[in-house]
């Protein structure tokens, strides 16, 4: 099914266009919703709520921009609120909190790398995780996603620094990478949005 | 890997790493969405299951009838895969297998329960005639029954015999293995793995086994795939020492197991979606209508104290004006489809008018004319009053009240909505218990006012209709719109010669919150 009999379906309330637009994101999206989610449990919860708010929402689609990026835009908003009705979360941004977590190795599966590298991106505390999730691979700016936080822009840029300089550090005890010799040009690439 | 880590842009490097990263969610998901974009469909898939269960059971039930019919038992349980990559993958093999992965999860759930079960069974019967050392990862990839010739034999004594059959049962589980798996699967397998590698990896320790007893095998395989990449740089970067290895595989076997409980465990239920907790609140402007009793009329016209009775319409003969009343209750709202919800819940109204009088200098003697009725014959009682239906020096101004509790049970139909907005119309019938009030009733002859509380009827029944608009804000919805209540039966006692039926129109305000 072509993406413009998906989407003219989907309009119609049509079951099976939405089935068929389901099946072709849902598995990319639910990669997105793991990223941010405590368990594969939360990220399907999220998932859902996410669809269901594509499919109501399907006729302020404007064909301006890929869909799938319409979609995955929807679906980070949606995580992003889950995360901020739990209480924790905003504790969780909170810099001090983060510096004394432990990292456990052990929790890192070597199956494959796209899996290593996500499992590593979960594995740091939930307020890092989140900000490194919006800025480096969703692509929105400090400004913005201090914005989607309730947090300061400076918090949101010191957030990224030290997320990105832990997650370096599960990537080198996990031996995905080397240490760097100039480990401290990259720490300084960090936070630039 | 790790050159592309420090020489390109970190930010790039970890969006490529997850936009690969693909997940599979279970079906539970797709059908909760389907469900809530199309409530009223759901009885299709409920008579599909049905059907699926009922399949289900009755194979399960011929199946049981073969086993017990069978003398010599020939189950062989297989198996399981143990996949490790050894060296690095390319990022395109690292995604796809990742979906074979969950591909492969889904697809033999149903097979390594019955895996599980057996063994379960089995390990309190018999002993192992195979064991491996090499289990450790848990992907069941199937069940294979081993030739009935095979077992034929109920003199397998000897420590070779077993080995030899082993060999035979290890080469058609490795086949059905890679028969059984998904067609890009079953490629890699048969391109990667060598399956006599494969069998002389099992390790036979046979164990002395009675003729007589059930031979029931399992056998464990560890196929080690020696995948051959085509990128030589990133080889070294996923180099994973045997000890490592082998705790990350007993956390995979403990999340597999984690895996296969949350997606046979019970999800969120359907009900907690459709359902609503209500409170809401109506203040309301409350009046009456005033009846003769039929009985009464026609009772008076052969009655020889008419005179007495005075008569004529109750409505014209008082002065009267509405009062302020109010309804609290709260209830449970159920969707039961796309734009029908029914609700049930308690509610205490006070409903309340006043009445104009004034008072007299001294108790007046005064009749409040009733009907038998059962003969339906009236009959007078005296009582004293001290309220005049007149204007007096003195005016004074009492209230009709009662206060009630009521069971409303309603529907509502959706006339519209869109995510944030929804029009609804409904009605609702209201058992209601009286459980206090005030009552001053009109006197036969309509001069004055008794105060007569004890004729309040216990018992009533209202109706109620409503419209209101419903406001989804942050997980709560808002619930505002106007509602006309009406009394279907009198205030008082039937034997009382004037009917009132209470009436209150009003706005409701409402809070909705889902479960």
């Amino acid at each position: 099914m072509t993406e413009e009999l998906m989407l003219a379906g989907c309009l119609k309330n049509n079951a099976s266009a939405q089935e068929a637009l389901y099946g072709r994101f849902s598995p990319r999206m639910l990669g997105v919703c793991y990223r941010f989610a405590k368990n594969r449990e939360d990220a399907e919860d999220m998932l859902q709520e996410g669809f269901i708010k594509v499919f109501t929402q399907m006729h302020q689609y404007r064909n301006e921009g890929a869909l799938e990026g319409w979609i995955r835009r929807i679906i980070v908003h949606t995580c992003i609120n889950n995360l901020k009705k739990n209480k924790k979360f905003s504790d969780s941004l909170d810099i001090i909190h983060a510096n004394s977590v432990h990292i456990n190795e052990e929790m890192i599966p070597s199956i494959m790398q796209a899996k290593q590298v996500v499992e590593c991106i979960r594995m740091l505390p939930l307020g890092y995780r989140t900000v490194l999730n919006l800025y480096a691979i969703e692509g929105f700016p400090h400004k913005e996603i201090a914005g989607m936080l309730d947090i300061e822009e400076s918090t949101s840029r010191s957030q990224y620094t030290r997320a990105k300089a832990m997650l370096e550090e599960i990537l080198i005890r996990k031996k995905i990478i080397q240490k760097p010799k100039e480990r401290t040009r990259l720490i300084a690439l960090g936070g630039q949005g | 890997m790790e050159r592309k880590f420090y020489t390109d842009n970190f930010e790039q490097l970890l969006k490529e790493k997850s936009d690969e990263f693909r997940m599979y969610p279970s079906k539970r998901v797709w059908h909760s969405i389907y469900n809530d974009l199309h409530p009223g469909r759901k009885w299709p898939s409920i008579a599909a299951s049905m059907l699926l269960i009922i399949a289900l059971l009755l194979i399960g039930y011929w199946n049981n009838d073969v086993s017990k019919s069978s003398s010599t038992p020939t189950t062989v349980i297989a198996t399981q895969k143990n996949i490790k990559n050894g060296s690095a993958i390319s990022q395109a093999d690292a995604a796809r297998n990742i979906a074979e992965e969950e591909t492969l999860k889904q697809s033999t759930v149903a097979n390594s329960f019955k895996s599980l079960q057996q063994e379960s069974t089995t390990s309190q019967n018999t002993p192992p005639l195979v064991n491996t050392t090499h289990s450790k990862k848990l992907i069941r990839i199937g069940a294979a029954t081993a030739p009935q010739s095979q077992f034929d034999k109920n003199e397998v004594n000897t420590a070779k015999e077993v080995a030899a059959l082993s060999e035979n049962i290890a080469k058609a589980i490795v086949n059905a293995a890679i028969n059984s798996a998904p067609k890009n699967e079953a490629q890699d397998l048969a391109a990667t793995s060598n399956k006599d590698e494969v069998i002389s990896t099992i390790t036979a320790e046979p164990l002395p086994v009675n003729a007589n007893q059930n031979i029931t095998t399992i056998i464990t395989i560890d196929i080690t795939a020696n995948t051959t990449s085509t990128n030589k740089d990133s080889e070294s970067a996923v180099k994973t020492n045997a000890s490592a290895d082998k705790k990350i595989m007993s956390t995979e076997d403990k999340s597999w197991i984690e895996d296969y409980a949350f997606h046979n465990k019970s999800k969120r239920k359907k009900w907690q979606d459709r359902t609503a907790l209500e409170f809401y609140i109506t203040p309301n402007i409350g009046y009456r209508k005033l009846s003769n009793d039929a009985k009464y009329n026609l009772a008076a016209t052969s009655s020889s104290f008419t005179s007495n009775a005075g008569g004529g319409d109750a409505n014209k003969s008082v002065s009267q004006d509405p009062g302020l009343g109010l309804e609290a209750g709260m209830g449970i709202t159920y969707s039961i489809a796309k734009n029908i919800r029914v609700k049930a819940g308690v509610q205490a109204n006070y409903t309340n008018y006043g009445v104009n009088a004034s008072e007299t200098n001294h108790p007046i003697l005064t009749t409040l004319m009733f009907t038998d009725p059962t003969l339906g014959f009236p009959y007078m009682q005296s009582s004293s009053s001290t309220l005049a239906n007149a204007t007096g020096s003195e005016p004074a101004k009492v209230h009709n009240k009662t206060y009630q509790l009521s069971i409303p049970l309603g529907v509502s139909l959706k006339l519209f909505g869109n995510n944030k907005l929804e029009w609804y119309a409904g009605a609702t019938i209201q058992p209601t218990f009286v459980f206090g009030g005030k009552a001053y009733l009109i006197s036969a002859d309509r001069k004055n006012y008794v105060s007569v509380p004890d004729l309040i009827s216990k018992w009533n029944i209202n109706t109620g209709i409503e419209s209101y608009i419903n406001y989804k804000l942050n997980g709560i919805t808002l619930q505002v719109g106007p509602q006309f209540r009406y009394q279907l039966f009198s205030t008082y006692d039937k034997k009382y010669t004037v009917n009132e039926n209470l009436y209150n129109v009003g706005i409701k305000l409402g809070i909705l919150k889902n479960f």
